[in-house]
């Protein structure tokens, strides 16, 4: 029995906790009273342990003269103490991991949130640019600029022609004013009250030459004169017509414009400002030089956000532009330039708005800011235009100035006199457009950080059962065994001690107390360090169903966003002159340029699989794949219910959208998404649908792409094994997937009630129970965007509780 | 007054042998299985150079033969049995050995007080500790008469359930032991 004491130690050396990097002391300000109180008694209790030790030696020497009896009992209260020790190094760093890892979710909760907004409003640019291009080609703008070329082509032979007669100022004065337009350009009788003085000086010059003789060649200009200008108001109004139909199906933009080559606007969408707009030269902008300096249809311009006579009541317009080309050809010279003023303010205020929190009455919390910034640090959105206006800019360290594309960064400061934790990230542009170098802003007071209630009633799962989950860092769960450990060595010893005591008959009486003392001391400290680790594993189950919840609501805000598009391609395409005049006045010949012209769209739009046209009878007449026309045209499709939602729209507004269904139009998928909207005739916005517009979305490409950078990833960045993504439709069947083998599309899910029942727009968590796998789950219900109401969808994100190695030795 | 007794867990219900016939307790140390012995033996250990026998408390106590093997059933080491016992403490953090006096070591005080010990020294594998009971003698219940073994001596009635002493020498009476060959020869 000498070295009976010895194994103990001998077999689990003493670790020290050297070098282990305490970030959060229990003095740092952080640490709430409560933690600190609970601190304070697990320190005070172990504290306790040592004097008692000190005591069993003493008593030791009381009760035995044996000197191998005294150094068991001494060797017993010596490694008491050393596990004593390191339960308190380990309290230290116990406390430090659970701040740590609040922090830690939260930094890529706020940091993703905070990434997610810029994306949001990059991929929103991202259709902006594939919208300019697309409609500067259309023929009516083309056209107008035309009559105003030929017409400045018709007055610069005006130039040479002189007015000799003194007494003949009238005339002269006629001519100055015609030579004047000539030198501003064609493009200033955009505006009423010139062209209305202009014709009166061609009437005067045509007088003039008209009586004399010789004059057959000006005379023959002249006539060509008046008979443009007698034609541009009718151009110009055709021209509006269209901008207005597209800013009606597509409502992000403020405002639309058409511009001549030299500057001179000649259309633009919004009828409020038109009078005032028309005539306006715009040469020395940016976006015009830009657009104007393009070299073929392909190309567009954007500037950053800058000031323009277009919208004189905003300080910032962003705007797209490109170059209007002869016979809507890509390679066609350019007769003009087209700029679409983009609703960025609003834009950017939905985008900002969200993802904040809220108080009981709906307004934001103080203390959470948003905000984007330009390349300069200039504010441009802001979630409060009180402490953050745009235009100012924000007090920040400067490494959250100058940021890398798409790199992410936080730290704490002091904003607006809170203790907050900012999290910056900069664009990194999306698929093929770069981005403008923006930054996007997310503040949050410091005590959202550290302070979280805790909402103890929603536990899902046992304490125990979440440490050993794999929702648990590793690192947590290693304190957690190390504290079983210690803890089990303490009683151990004890237990071992009390045995020894008995053996030593009435002698070991004086012993019994000691190591009673020190089985609860050590039982007492190691349950408090237990109910902290569960706190941390309750934490931490919580912030993995906010990450979730927030990752489903960005699956769903993305899909509405991009169905959004679609409901607005739908609506611009609908009222297309090739669809409309094909159903007008139906013929080999107008099916097959309604069939051609399907596939330029198609060949810019290549989310689309296929667009059909069907007259009011249901049969296709014309789709964008030519080599399905054959097979097409011999279907009705007059009993599906896109076509029949699609004919009872009444105006170029509405449009028709079927939920994901297994179509015979597309007999190798599947699933079809199809959007419809009404042909009418003439392009009326209003009236009777002669036809549909059937676009078949790609649903299953797009939606994997979208539900696949949504899937949650681990503190690190790593992915999450087991974790999955789906989208469900209104009546909780699975209608897209990242893993078909648990998640199988065209099953029911089966979700917790809550999730069922969500509201528009709401959120919710929970646990999910799938194929024998436990699952934490996050919903969102589809909140649609802007005027898309969106098609009550839901997004799923779960991620498996269980680690998925985990196997059991039977015994 | 009664003698204290160790307690422990085996199976899910409360035993305990006297306390002063436990020399130590100990976590699960590396269990070497001796192939083709019983399968309540789950091997030898050496604990500073003291080799002991492990007698599974969980397989002599089984009452669901299914599983562990019933009480006095005769069977010899499987392969899986042998992975089992290689596992132990890997996975199981409560289980713990109670090393035996034997009657070479124990203190003649002890046996003064009518401990009785193996002549070799054995370890007993049990899934968990209980504490030290220091039980009265008006508490004691003689063993149930329906038992089919005499593994247990007294049941003792305690502030929290029942604790039934086990008589270590009648479960090694049941176990096929050649007390001449297994000695380790350091105290003959």
């Amino acid at each position: 029995m000498d070295n009976m004491n010895s194994h103990i130690a001998a077999e689990r050396p003493v670790e020290l906790m050297v070098g282990d990097d305490i970030k959060f002391s229990i003095f740092s300000p952080v640490v709430t009273l409560e933690h600190r109180e609970f601190y304070e008694r697990i320190i005070g209790e172990l504290g306790g342990i040592f004097p008692i030790c000190n005591q069993g030696k003493c008593t030791a020497v009381e009760i035995s003269e044996n000197v191998t009896e005294q150094e068991q009992i001494t060797d017993l209260m010596k490694k008491v103490e050393t596990f004593s020790f390191q339960l308190l190094g380990v309290t230290k760093r116990l406390f430090n991991q659970f701040y740590q890892a609040k922090e830690d979710f939260c930094r890529s909760i706020f940091s993703n949130t905070s990434y997610i907004k810029i994306n949001l409003m990059d991929r929103n640019l991202l259709e902006r640019t594939c919208d300019v291009r697309w409609w500067s080609l259309e023929t009516a703008f083309g056209d107008c600029l035309l009559l105003f070329n030929d017409l400045q082509l018709n007055l610069a032979s005006l130039s040479n022609v002189g007015v000799s007669c003194s007494n003949e100022s009238r005339e002269e004065e006629a001519l100055q004013f015609v030579l004047d337009v000539h030198q501003q350009g064609s493009g200033v009788l955009a505006q009423e009250d010139i062209r209305i003085k202009f014709k009166d000086a061609l009437g005067c010059l045509c007088e003039y030459f008209g009586a004399r003789d010789g004059g057959d060649e000006v005379d023959d200009i002249l006539d060509k004169c008046r008979f443009a200008v007698d034609e541009i108001p009718q151009r110009i109004r055709f021209a509006c017509d269209r901008l207005e139909d597209i800013n009606a199906s597509y409502t992000l933009y403020r405002d639309l414009v058409v511009t001549d080559s030299f500057g001179f606007i000649i259309a633009n969408s919004n009828v409020d400002n038109r009078l005032s707009l028309l005539g306006v030269r715009v040469n020395q902008e940016e976006w015009f030089i830009k657009a104007m300096e393009s070299k073929d249809g392909t190309q567009y311009a954007v500037g950053d956000l800058c000031c323009s006579v277009v919208e004189p009541s905003f300080d910032a317009s962003l705007i797209y532009s490109a170059a209007v080309r002869e016979n809507g050809d890509n390679l066609g010279r350019a007769l003009g330039a087209m700029g679409i003023f983009f609703d960025f303010q609003g834009e950017a205020q939905m985008i900002l708005d969200d993802y904040m929190p809220c108080d009981a009455e709906g307004s934001l919390l103080d203390g959470w800011y948003s905000f984007f910034t330009d390349q300069y640090g200039m504010i441009i959105g802001s979630s409060d235009m009180a402490v953050l206006p745009i235009g100012s800019y924000a007090h920040l360290p400067r490494k959250h100035r100058m940021l890398n594309p798409g790199q992410r960064i936080n730290d704490y400061l002091v904003f607006e006199g809170v203790e907050s934790a900012i999290f910056t990230s900069k664009t990194d542009g999306y698929l093929e457009y770069p981005g403008l170098g923006w930054n996007s802003h997310f503040v949050v007071p410091k005590s959202a950080v550290f302070n979280q209630v805790l909402d103890t009633d929603r536990s899902l799962l046992r304490p125990d059962e979440l440490l050993n989950s794999s929702i648990i860092p590793s690192v947590n769960k290693e304190t957690y065994i190390k504290i079983q450990d210690d803890k089990e060595s303490i009683q151990l010893i004890s237990l071992n001690g009390i045995v020894f005591a008995s053996k030593l008959g009435k002698r070991g009486v004086a012993l019994g107390p000691i190591f009673d003392q020190i089985t609860k001391t050590g039982d007492f400290a190691t349950s408090m360090m237990e109910k902290l680790l569960a706190e941390m594993a309750v934490g931490e189950l919580q912030m993995n169903l906010r990450a979730l919840e927030n990752s489903s609501k960005q699956a769903i805000d993305l899909i509405d966003r991009n169905l959004f598009e679609r409901a607005a391609d739908i609506r611009w395409w609908s009222t297309d002159q090739y669809f409309w005049s094909a159903l007008e006045s139906p013929g080999a010949d107008a099916f097959e340029a309604a069939s051609k012209r399907l596939k330029v769209i198609n060949a810019s739009y290549t989310l689309y699989r296929n667009l059909v046209l069907a007259d009011g009878n249901g049969d296709i007449v014309a789709c964008s794949r030519l080599e399905m026309r054959n097979e097409l045209s011999k279907l009705n499709v007059s009993d599906h219910e896109w076509f029949q939602s699609g004919m009872r729209t009444t105006n170029s507004h509405e449009y028709a959208v079927q939920d994901v269904v297994d179509s015979p139009l597309e007999r190798t998928k599947n699933r079809s998404l199809i959007y419809v909207g009404g042909v009418r005739r003439g392009g009326a916005r209003e009236g009777e649908a002669m036809g549909v517009l059937g676009i078949m979305f790609d649903w299953d490409t797009e939606a994997k792409i979208i539900l696949r950078t949504c899937l949650p990833s681990a503190h690190d960045g790593s992915p999450i094994i087991g974790a999955a993504a789906f989208y469900t439709n209104k009546d909780g069947r699975i209608i897209e997937t990242t893993d078909p083998e648990n998640f199988p599309v065209g099953s029911m899910a089966s979700l917790p009630s809550e999730h069922r029942s969500l509201q528009k727009g709401e959120s919710a968590s929970g646990l999910l129970v799938q194929t024998g796998t436990r699952y934490l789950i996050g919903s969102s219900r589809t909140q649609g965007y802007r005027e898309y109401e969106g098609l009550d969808w839901c997004a799923h994100i779960v991620r498996p509780v269980d680690a998925a190695s985990d196997s059991h030795v039977e015994y | 007054m009664g003698p204290d007794l160790c307690g422990f867990m085996v199976n899910g219900h409360r035993y305990g042998v006297p306390v002063l016939s436990v020399e130590e307790i100990v976590r699960p140390v590396p269990i070497t299985p001796v192939p083709g012995s019983d399968r309540r033996l789950a091997g030898i250990i050496n604990l500073r150079g003291v080799s002991a026998a492990v007698i599974d408390l969980r397989r002599c106590l089984a009452h669901d033969p299914l599983t562990h093997g019933s009480a006095g059933e005769s069977s010899v080491l499987t392969y899986e049995d042998i992975a089992a016992i290689m596992a132990i403490g890997n996975q199981d953090h409560d289980c713990r050995l109670l090393l035996m006096e034997d009657s070479v070591r124990i203190s003649p005080s002890s046996t003064e007080r009518g401990i009785e010990v193996f002549t070799e020294p054995v370890a007993l594998l049990v899934d968990g500790m209980d504490r030290v009971h220091r039980v009265q003698s008006a508490l004691v219940h003689p063993p149930p008469a329906n038992l089919r073994h005499s593994f247990i001596t007294h049941v003792y009635e305690l502030e929290d359930g029942f604790l039934s002493e086990l008589s270590i020498l009648n479960i090694i009476a049941h176990l096929p032991w050649s007390v001449e060959g297994t000695n380790n020869g350091q105290h003959e």
